[in-house]
């Protein structure tokens, strides 16, 4: 199937605690519809702060979806896709909520001048469905640290 | 992992390269549990067997939750596409990694 990636550049983290709702442009999202299924394959993660900040990034799941998001359609990787039916999002009239449950990833970075890069293994994707919260939804965001960084999220569709 | 080309899972990448800012550069194997659907750095230096499910015939983490059932994220997904409109917690776990929706729903559609 189709895979595309949303990127969000030089956005400053705001360290959340499971169960909060994140300000507009402190978080990456990606959100499925009813129809959709996605599956992430990669997340990439570059820092650039001016001076050594860690950052702790957690990739986490929404138990309240953002209500009217920015929806930001992910770009395909390969030209003659068809569009995504999935978006990506940094923002929303209503922010979404992170769920309390066990998180998807964390990592550690200096976000001066660090870089991090997961890949999954074909079968060891993380999935998100069917646009209900709390199972359509996935934030990366910080738990702890708020050193500017770019993120990229890349995901199949299905 | 000797039987790694059979069992699935823990071939994953992790990059974390620190080295503008003085640290270093690793590279890791991860492993996505096949029930919770959680990312985990695999430690080289591990003595204790992984943990397996025969059902899955897939590593998976050391959660509580995820060695006491076999919950394959993959029938998770089916079954929040089934049940989109209930809002279970079909895909998420709990931070032992218990299961967090009704399974009953589950075991209605299992054919053992």
């Amino acid at each position: 199937m189709a895979f595309f990636v949303h990127g969000a550049a030089g956005w400053t983290p705001v360290a959340h605690a499971d169960g909060a709702s994140p300000a507009n442009n402190t978080y990456q999202a990606v959100r499925t519809e009813t129809t959709s299924t996605l599956r992430i394959v990669e997340f990439f993660i570059g820092g650039e702060a001016t001076a050594s900040t860690v950052n702790r990034m957690s990739l986490r799941r929404l138990s309240t979806n953002a209500l009217t998001p920015t929806n930001q359609p992910p770009g395909a990787t390969n030209p003659l896709s068809i569009a995504a039916t999935s978006d990506g999002y940094v923002a929303a009239a209503t922010a979404p909520v992170i769920a309390s449950t066990q998180h998807l990833a964390n990592v550690a970075l200096n976000t001066f001048g660090g870089v991090v890069r997961w890949v999954a293994a074909p079968g060891e994707e993380i999935w998100a469905t069917a646009s209900t919260a709390p199972n359509g939804e996935i934030c990366l965001d910080s738990i702890s640290g708020a050193g500017i960084v770019s993120t990229d999220i890349r995901f199949e569709e299905i | 992992m000797s039987n790694s080309k059979q069992v699935k899972g823990g071939k994953g990448y992790l990059l974390i390269d620190n080295r503008a800012s003085g640290g270093k550069l690793v590279e890791l194997a991860t492993l996505t549990c096949i029930h919770c659907n959680t990312i985990y750095v695999l430690n080289p230096e591990r003595k204790k067997r992984r943990g397996y499910c025969k059902r899955c015939h897939a590593y998976i983490c050391d959660a509580p939750g995820c060695n006491f059932d076999c919950n394959p994220t993959e029938e998770c997904v089916e079954l929040a596409h089934r049940y989109n409109t209930l809002g279970e917690y079909f895909l998420s776990r709990g931070k032992k990694g218990e299961v967090l929706f009704n399974t009953n729903l589950r075991d209605k559609h299992r054919i053992h």
